[in-house]
């Protein structure tokens, strides 16, 4: 009985440290290279502009994300210029190649890639669709998480991501680093 | 009484059965009436961040709680799972359901979904600016992806928590481990102080036990900062050390640590320029503490 107890405890804090795993705000985002839903291989160093890069994270079917799919292209649209692009990456491991080519190339303004084995996902530690990941040119973190303050998009508050990046284009300290929000969680393989 | 008060009272007790039944009636004429009646007993409470820290501290046993949305599909499809354990479990375990709808849901598709699946459990649904305060206030390790199911055990700590659609027999498993524990009686801890009154100061120490220490603990109550508390007067004993028993119960070891911290801000809210007194005494003058004890309930009698 202790030693059931025992396994428990272990297996459980190992869980807790799985899920605590990923890429902390201040660390560097090692290079990748995925897919995108036209089979081409593209990585982050090919993508990123020069001010760095914003990895989102995803979904097709996910209302949470299609609720921001209009806010995320307007991102895309407003800091392409100022050497900020936009990575989609597609980690569900529900979400079938022919769906996600189509909603991409209808919705999106930016490239999904696609994280098989929901690879990216585990090393970076994303959850939540959408969660994004802003990296400077030289791939630092500079903030995790949420786009803003409200699902629904009627009034948001605090336009976390947008912060962030007017922040780093300025010269200036990223003030809040991370941020999260309620969303779907990321289907992986082993679910 | 006269006699037009107690017509206009019938009045108005008819009129109010005509109002309470209408709904009833509108519906008989569309033909359905277990509709009305299941979505009026299925109401769903707004919540904010504020009211979230008390709901998330059991009260004497076992507390799963689910957070959810009607948006979320993984959400839906475990959701029968989640009104069987509350079957399941009745009397032993509080189940309660906390949904991340658009507050403008609250009284639609809410409710709606609830009484489709017949769930009888408390359900909340959490409004706030700042989510990311809410997320970490229900557990540390969490990102805020629905589903989650989270079971404290009576003594306020997290048993178990699973992220991701919850596979019955694995909560069940959790469920009859946390029952299963040893005995700890109903999780509730209790400090308790033997206060003995100086000569001729009875007056003035309950004046002071009255306007300070209770109303510090009605606040305290309030915010789910403590359960309840109890001053006992032992007076009527010749040969005790003491006349007051004063007994303040924590749900859980968590809430008792944090008693001392979480009384600082009431006590500095309530009388800023220190307690209220009858007298020129000072508490020193009147009362004693004799003997401080901090305890666990051991065995209890549920309520």
């Amino acid at each position: 009985m202790k030693r059931a107890a025992f396994l428990f405890t272990v297996f459980f804090a190992l869980a807790l440290a799985a899920n605590a795993q990923g890429l902390a705000v201040g660390a560097t985002m090692e290079n990748f290279s995925l897919s995108d839903t036209n089979g081409k291989t593209q990585s982050l160093a090919d993508i990123k502009g020069k001010n760095g890069a914003v990895i989102i994270f995803v979904s097709s079917e996910c209302p949470v994300v299609r609720g921001y799919n209009e806010r995320m292209n307007q991102l895309t649209a407003d800091y392409k210029a100022k050497g900020i692009n936009v990575i989609g990456i597609n980690s569900n491991s529900t979400e079938t190649l022919t769906q996600i080519k189509t909603h991409a190339e209808a919705t999106y303004k930016f490239p999904v890639l696609l994280d098989k084995g929901n690879v990216l996902a585990d090393k970076l530690g994303a959850n939540v669709t959408p969660e994004v990941f802003y990296v400077d040119a030289k791939g630092v973190l500079l903030y995790h998480g949420a786009i803003d303050n409200d699902r629904s998009g009627k009034n948001p508050t605090e336009m976390y991501l947008r912060t962030a990046f007017d922040a780093s284009l300025t010269g200036k300290k990223v003030g809040r680093t991370s941020a999260n929000a309620f969303g779907c969680g990321i289907k992986r393989v082993a679910e | 009484m006269n006699q037009n008060y107690l017509i206009k009272l019938s009045l108005t007790a008819i009129a109010g059965l005509l109002i309470l039944s209408a709904p009833v009636f509108a519906q008989t004429k569309t033909g359905s009436v277990a509709e009305p009646v299941q979505k009026a007993s299925k109401r769903v409470t707004e919540i904010d961040i504020a009211k979230l820290g008390p709901l998330l501290k059991p009260k004497g046993r076992p507390l799963l709680i689910n957070f959810w949305a009607t948006w979320c599909d993984p959400c839906r499809e475990e959701f029968p799972d989640l009104v069987k354990i509350d079957a399941a479990y009745k009397g032993k375990i509080d189940v309660i359901t906390i949904s991340l709808d658009d507050l403008a849901d609250i009284d639609g598709d809410v409710p709606k979904f609830l009484a489709e699946m017949k769930a009888e459990m408390p359900a909340y649904l959490l409004h706030t600016p700042d989510e990311s305060a809410a997320i970490k206030l229900v557990s540390k390790d969490w990102a805020g992806n629905l589903p989650l199911t989270v079971l404290i055990d009576a003594s306020g700590n997290i048993a178990y928590q699973r992220n991701g659609k919850l596979r019955i027999e694995t909560v069940k498993e959790n469920l009859d481990r946390v029952l299963g524990a040893p005995p700890t009686g109903n999780g509730m801890f209790e400090t308790i102080d033997f206060v003995k009154i100086k000569e001729g100061k009875r007056d003035e120490a309950i004046y002071f036990y009255e306007n300070n220490w209770r109303a510090y603990r009605d606040a305290a109550i309030k915010r789910g900062v403590i359960d309840s508390y109890e001053l006992i007067d032992a007076t009527s004993e010749k040969d005790a050390t003491f006349d007051l028993i004063l007994i303040t119960r924590y749900r859980g070891e968590a809430q008792l640590k944090n008693g001392e911290k979480s009384f600082e801000p009431i006590i500095k809210e309530l009388t800023p320029n220190g307690p209220f007194l009858k007298g020129t005494s000072k508490p020193d003058e009147f009362r004693q503490n004799v003997s401080f004890y901090r305890g666990k309930a051991m065995f209890s009698s549920s309520k």
